[in-house]
């Protein structure tokens, strides 16, 4: 496939975080990865007790549901303007495996696990979330 | 199967972008393939209310 030129008059990117990426011009892959484990408590007072580890969650090592084989259809595009024009582009953030290119890229694979935890000072029930 | 497409011009004036996140891909240009997963586990559901140790496994 005949690719683009991709042409942005202006670009404003506040933040860049966690195995992301900011591309402009072309590329033939991209493979990013990232995973994170959130702990939020109340009160806000952490210690040793807090230490949480990814291989206790199995969010973590179970196999994500990538499609085994390639798409059948055979596709032929037409480029009809060599050139993508953008004005301006405003984007707050990048981030947990993400990608924001200007430009074409052939392939990309890419993969985020994220798990979040609230922790109460006070709570009736008492829950034991690790799961593997 | 097949399939035909035909890019014409593409003229755009400005794009705002809150977050692009957890393995998403924000592209300004041509692409072949995208392959991009996503674990995401938040509360309530995943709410640990006392200790978050694990007792098993």
């Amino acid at each position: 496939m005949q690719q683009r030129t991709s042409s942005v008059h202006n670009i404003k990117l506040n933040g860049l975080t966690y195995s992301s990426i900011v591309n402009i011009g072309d590329a033939t892959y991209a493979r990013t990865n990232a995973k994170g484990i959130a702990v939020q408590k109340e009160g806000a007072v952490f210690s040793g007790d807090d230490d949480v580890q990814f291989e206790d969650y199995s969010l973590f090592d179970r196999n994500a549901n990538v499609p085994a084989q390639k798409s059948p259809v055979q596709k032929r595009t037409h480029q009809h303007e060599e050139t993508i024009h953008v004005g301006d582009i405003n984007v707050t953030g990048v981030s947990q495996a993400s990608i924001f290119q200007v430009g074409s890229i052939h392939e990309v694979t890419g993969e985020a696990r994220i798990k979040h935890f609230r922790q109460y000072l006070h709570g009736s029930i008492h829950t034991n979330q690790a799961d593997s | 199967m097949n399939m035909e497409v035909h890019n014409w011009g593409l003229h755009v004036d400005h794009v705002n972008v809150g977050t692009v996140s957890a393995s998403s891909v924000f592209l300004v240009g041509d692409n072949e393939s995208f392959t991009l997963s996503s674990f995401y586990d938040t509360p309530p559901e995943a709410a640990a209310i006392g200790s978050i140790v694990p007792l098993s496994g």
